[in-house]
């Protein structure tokens, strides 16, 4: 292979070797590849998605690529850039919420008579709670229970049709109560995240003409995570498909664990059930040891196939502690995170997880390594640091002022152009150089990784932060979270002592251990996982009462037991949830 | 060398009939421009005089849609700005430049460039605006070039920033005034001819290539090894050895071209009347008839290999460099409608600016434009064709009158539309010897005859909804029974009641000139009435014998003296002289037709100067005074 060729196409030879990653790569139609856990899921999509522009899409036209998460956006990207793939010129890489706020709500909505703000303004989710507290009250009166929130975001997710049968057939509060927000929305001139979708939705299966204004502009669309994504993107993709576009779909629905959001594992079987659907299931586990495996299959309903890649046998262990939360802790982080270090050498702490269902867990948890001043890294809602797309972006920045800018490990130019991607508004030249100037201005005065945490993004938001969050509608949801981030990085908050680069190494430094919510932990992979808190009654939770939520349980200790390559532990306190019982047979 | 010309391949496109086209064009505050709106076909033909602005037109659209133009000079300056706004120009001044796009939907690459900038869903519409403007979030009045900015956007939505793919895309080229073909073909850098060669050139066998190099090199040191020839190479070498020094000498030898394989295509010239001799001896026309033919080509190869999906193509005053026969015959098979070619749509439209009568009379109507000095406002506005409704014939009727030498009409500031030719050669004469101030060719003003046909596609064409040119008619009353001088559309007769001109008058001219309200509420003498006040005057009988009754007994017994030798025809022109109250028309007519009516016109002309005589009919006179209140 000459010198010159694109790197994609040395990478592709890499999946010549498995069956099923090379029948995705070679599929020339519509296409929904299956794949479980370490199954080199990203690895086939980036390599495909190469593929496609290089080879399938002709200029001007472009690919799509919708995924759910702003980190699943940043990862890809990451992987991407690394096959000589840009985001930008030949590819849209996106959010479900940014696709349809870019693509079809903002050139279209007006045109097509749709009844959104104008001009369009995002509510952020400060706004969005206060709304939606006043829309309850004026319905039902008091104040609205977090849980009667969640059920209503999930309702406007499953039934995305306004005066349908099944609409009117719902709970009758429930319905009143969003029909009312959003009505208080639209009156406040505001769109929130979910309201971008139902009108994105709305736009494109109502007229021709945007569809076919989509199809020009992407002929090949994308969608990565479909099993998190829910009905009204599944509904945007199955209208897509009917307009001609080529539909390349990747997931796993046995990852399946945002039901409470409105997601449903059925979608992508249907979709890959579908006549003009090829359907690939990648099979080969390169992850996971052969015991690991066998337990997580024996807690999927209709196990696929999968295949172990090397071997190992790997090793699963179940603790009775008779002891709380914060003793289990205790004992996981003194016994058998020294131990596994002991054993085996080459491992860092960073290769060990500790993993949860809720912040109930984490808090006790966090309190524990607190107290033997362990260096961790923690990830869930108790956690200052939000994964979000200006948290990721100071954290990035953190490493280039700490050392990163004479290393070379990130380069400024991938911060100015995530800068870029979030600060979208800016339009002629002399303004966004005037901006560029300053925010370079203000990282290298800022340079230092000894520098208080504080100190140094309190002078970040002064020089370059504030402008751009006043002006970028996008943004609307980081302005709490940055307010969050300083106000923990004071004195007195949680990570007042942190510098610039311990925050900037959080994540990413090998010698912190991982902390984290099960959810959190997905797309990630530890040599050794410890979960904690496996009492029955807590996991699945007494709520977890109806067929569809305790399958969810399931599929979520699925992705737990399935981030470990070698090791598991699974520790409760003396009745063992029906998870444990459920794979000990395969132990 | 000749170049076989090359079979083009096949193109892969034209899914659909339609193609792109340059639907619309809004200019504000630029330049000559107040405030320009015009709807274009699928072609434009600018017609204007000079300094009416057709260069900035261009430029214009440039700004928007040429990728050649460095966004320094898409940088304005404050000398931009219209000149009749009020100085120091205020913040919210600001110089707009919008264009439409219509007919790309059935093209996906273009769908996909211009998907984000749509204003209307169906049938689909895109607009792209350029402006120039204060920069935003200035607290103050604009002071300086310093304060200014500008923004390219799709959409009716300013965030939507547009940078150069969409030039890149559907760009425009330019082919200014002042080009000179045979120097762009003669140099390898700037020849059409260089792109299609070097495409031709990816595909020549390389050892093949290198065989005839070695051919060539041998030929060529066979010739330049001849005596005669060596002892001049050597004295060139030594006289730049004397003058230089052998350090900085350059060694020269002869030869036809460089042996080098890979140059030896670029040493490839044109060569014209079979090889005989160079380009660069070629007249000034076929250089730019070749010019035109090696860009066309090129365009094509641009869309095909999909380096490109449409090419606005921009030619000034092409007459400049062209005889009239060519201008007529290239231009109208470039402006043909495209259902007329027969190779399918071509992905290109054309952008003529000319003020040569050669060009506009081959123009397809639907694309002129024609631009116009708004006297006493100090800007230019723009009417086009495309939006006028006429039916099949009445168009076609139009596009053949206005051949070569009534393509001034488009040119005109006032226009005198008349029945046929007598009028035309008399109305000059008649005009100038009532009021000496009225010299048409001063005044551009044309008279024009409709030759015996029907006055209402004139009426659609230059009228308030058309050109929106002043006119006047002047038509014949042809009482009923008399011979009709006009083929009039009432075959039945039904509406006529004692004159085919009344007739005329109301159902032909002015249905077309009253407004629908205005049509509806009038009975029949309203609107004969109302006719004066929009520029239809009627005469009594017919030209000649209202002239002959102004007073012309005398010149037209001279005039028809000199022109015939019927003693019988002079007796009764004398009676005429003595008694013009004995005038029988029937004869009078007869008499003017047997020598042709447009001979007696002008003899009667040349007698009218000698005798600096005032003949003008009172119908005549209203016109005049009429077209010249709209001329002030």
């Amino acid at each position: 292979m000459s010198a010159l060729a694109p790197p994609y196409l040395k990478v592709a030879e890499d999946l010549r070797g498995n069956e099923d990653q090379w029948r995705a790569y070679r599929s020339s139609g519509n296409c929904v590849i299956l794949a479980g856990p370490g199954s080199g899921k990203t690895k086939t999509i980036t390599v495909k998605i190469a593929q496609l522009i290089a080879e399938d899409v002709r200029r001007p036209r472009r690919i799509a690529c919708i995924t759910y998460s702003n980190a699943c956006v940043g990862e890809l990207r990451s992987r991407l850039t690394k096959l000589g793939v840009d985001d930008g010129d030949r590819l849209s890489l996106s959010t479900v919420h940014s696709f349809c706020l870019t693509e079809l709500v903002l050139p279209y909505a007006a045109m097509a008579g749709l009844d959104v703000p104008n001009p369009l303004v995002v509510a952020s989710p400060r706004q969005a709670r206060s709304l939606f507290g006043d829309a309850y009250r004026r319905q039902l009166g008091g104040n609205a229970p977090g849980w009667f929130r969640i059920a209503s975001d999930k309702l406007r997710r499953t039934i995305p049709d306004r005066g349908s049968d099944e609409w009117h057939a719902w709970d009758g509060r429930e319905t009143e109560v969003v029909e009312a927000y959003e009505t208080l929305l639209l009156q406040n001139g505001l769109i929130d995240f979910d309201g971008l979708v139902l009108a994105g939705l709305q736009l494109i299966e109502k007229h021709e003409w945007i569809r076919r204004a989509i199809r020009a502009k992407y002929p090949v669309v994308v969608i990565d995570e479909y099993q998190d994504l829910g009905l009204p993107l599944h509904r945007i993709v199955l209208a897509l498909l009917r307009a001609g576009v080529r539909i390349v779909a990747v997931g796993d629905p046995d990852q399946s664990i945002y039901g409470f959001t409105g997601a449903q594992p059925g979608l992508l079987r249907a979709l890959a059930g579908l006549r003009q659907m090829e359907s690939v299931a990648l099979k080969l586990n390169y992850r996971c040891a052969d015991r690991i495996i066998a337990a997580s299959m024996a807690l999927l309903p209709e196990p696929a196939e999968f295949q172990s890649h090397d071997g190992r046998s790997g090793e699963i262990q179940i603790h009775r502690l008779e002891c709380g939360i914060r003793e289990q802790a205790d004992y996981a982080l003194q016994m058998l995170v020294p131990a596994l270090l002991k054993a085996n050498p080459s491992w860092v702490p960073g290769d060990i997880a500790l993993l949860y269902r809720t912040l109930n867990e984490g808090s006790p948890i966090a309190q524990a390594a607190d107290a033997l001043s362990l260096r961790y890294f923690r990830l869930d809602n108790g956690s200052p640091i939000k994964r979000t797309r200006l948290s990721e972006w100071l954290m990035d920045a953190a490493r280039w002022c700490s050392g990163g800018w004479q290393t070379g490990e990130v380069s400024l130019s991938q911060l100015l152009k995530a800068w870029r991607r979030m600060y979208r508004s800016v339009m002629n030249e002399s303004e966004l150089l005037t901006a560029r100037k300053h925010l370079i201005t203000a990282l290298f005065s800022l340079r230092g990784g000894a520098l208080p945490l504080h100190r140094w993004i309190l002078a970040l938001r002064r020089d370059v932060l504030n402008e751009m969050l006043e002006q970028e509608p996008g943004l609307a949801d980081e302005k709490d979270n940055l307010e969050e981030l300083i106000n923990a990085a004071a004195k007195g908050g949680i990570l007042q002592g942190f510098t610039v680069e311990i925050f900037g190494n959080q994540g990413k430094s090998p010698d912190q251990l991982n902390l984290m919510t099960l959810h959190s932990s997905k797309g990630l992979e530890f040599q050794a996982v410890i979960m904690i808190g496996l009492e029955n009654g807590v996991f699945p939770s007494g709520f977890d009462r109806t067929d569809e939520q305790l399958k969810e349980a399931s599929r979520l200790f699925y992705v737990g037991l399935t981030r470990a390559k070698t090791q598991v532990h699974l520790i409760y306190d003396s009745v063992e949830s029906p998870l444990i019982t459920s794979i000990r047979a395969a132990t | 060398m000749r170049i076989r010309s090359q079979v083009l391949r096949k193109r892969s496109r034209g899914r659909d009939k339609t193609v792109m086209r340059l639907s619309r064009i809004i200019i504000k505050n630029f330049r000559n421009f107040k405030h320009l709106d015009i709807r274009l076909g699928e072609h434009a033909v600018v017609l204007g005089e000079n300094k009416v602005g057709k260069t900035n037109l261009l430029f214009a659209l440039r700004l928007i849609l040429d990728p050649a133009l460095p966004d320094s000079l898409r940088k304005l300056r404050l000398d931009d700005f219209w000149d009749g706004l009020t100085r120091p120009l205020k913040a919210e001044d600001i110089i707009e430049v919008s264009v439409e796009f219509r007919d790309f939907e059935g093209n996906e690459n273009l769908l996909a460039v211009l998907a984000d900038h749509l204003v209307k869903p169906d049938p689909m519409v895109a607009r792209v605006t350029y402006r120039y403007q204060p920069v935003q979030g200035l607290e103050r009045a604009p002071r300086s070039e310093a304060d200014y900015e500008f923004i390219l956007f799709g959409g009716d939505r300013p965030e939507n920033s547009i940078g150069y793919e969409l030039r890149r895309w559907m760009p425009m080229d330019l082919f200014p005034a002042l080009r000179d073909a045979e120097s762009d073909l003669a140099r390898w850098s700037r020849s059409p001819l260089r792109p299609l060669l070097d495409r031709a050139a990816k595909t020549v066998d390389v050892k093949e290539l290198n065989a005839i190099a070695g051919e060539v090199h041998t030929i060529t040191s066979k010739i330049a090894a001849l005596p005669e020839l060596s002892s001049v190479v050597s004295q060139v070498n030594d006289q730049l050895i004397t003058m230089v020094g052998d350090k900085h000498a350059v060694e020269t030898a002869l030869g036809f071209s460089p042996t080098d394989p890979e140059r030896l295509l670029r040493a490839l010239q044109m060569m014209i009347d079979g090889g005989k001799r160079g380009v660069a001896e070629a007249s000034l026309g076929s250089a730019n008839v070749l010019y035109l033919a090696l860009k066309h080509l090129e365009h094509q190869y641009l869309v095909d290999e999909g380096e490109r999906q449409h090419t606005f193509l921009a030619i000034e005053e092409p007459e400049a460099h062209l005889h009239p026969h060519l201008q007529r015959l290239i231009y109208r098979n470039y402006l043909q409608t495209r259902d007329e070619t027969q190779a399918g749509p071509e992905p290109r439209s054309i952008l003529l600016t000319t003020h040569s009568p050669n060009v506009a009379s081959v123009a397809p109507l639907a694309n002129v434009v024609v631009l116009r000095h708004v006297a006493g406002e100090g800007h230019t506005i723009g009417r086009s064709l495309k939006g006028i409704k006429l039916n099949a014939s009445d168009r076609e009727d139009l596009e053949r009158y206005i051949d070569v030498t009534r393509g001034e009409l488009f040119f005109s500031k006032g226009i005198i539309l008349v029945e046929g030719d007598a009028e035309k050669f008399l109305l000059p004469t008649l005009a100038k010897l009532h009021d000496e101030t009225l010299d048409f060719d001063a005044l551009g003003i044309s008279v024009c005859s409709i030759a015996g046909t029907n006055f209402a596609p004139y009426v659609q064409l230059l009228g308030p909804k058309g050109l929106n040119i002043p006119f006047v008619i002047l038509t014949d009353f042809d009482p009923k029974g008399e011979v009709v001088s006009q083929e009039d559309a009432d075959p039945d007769e039904v509406g006529v009641v004692n004159s085919y001109g009344e007739n005329r008058v109301v159902n032909q001219i002015m249905q077309h000139l009253l407004n629908e309200e205005v049509w509806t509420k009038s009975d029949f003498a309203k609107v004969m009435k109302l006719a004066p006040n929009y520029g239809v005057f009627l005469n009594e009988f017919t030209f000649e014998i209202d002239v002959f009754k102004a007073g012309a007994a005398d010149y037209f017994l001279t005039a028809i003296t000199k022109l015939s030798t019927n003693k019988k025809m002079h007796a009764r022109f004398k009676d005429l002289s003595a008694d013009p109250d004995s005038l029988d028309p029937l004869q009078f007519l007869k008499d003017i037709d047997s020598i042709g009516k447009g001979r007696v016109a002008q003899r009667l002309s040349a007698v009218l100067v000698d005798e600096r005589a005032d003949v003008c009919p009172v119908y005549i006179k209203e016109a005049l005074k009429y077209l010249k209140a709209k001329l002030a």
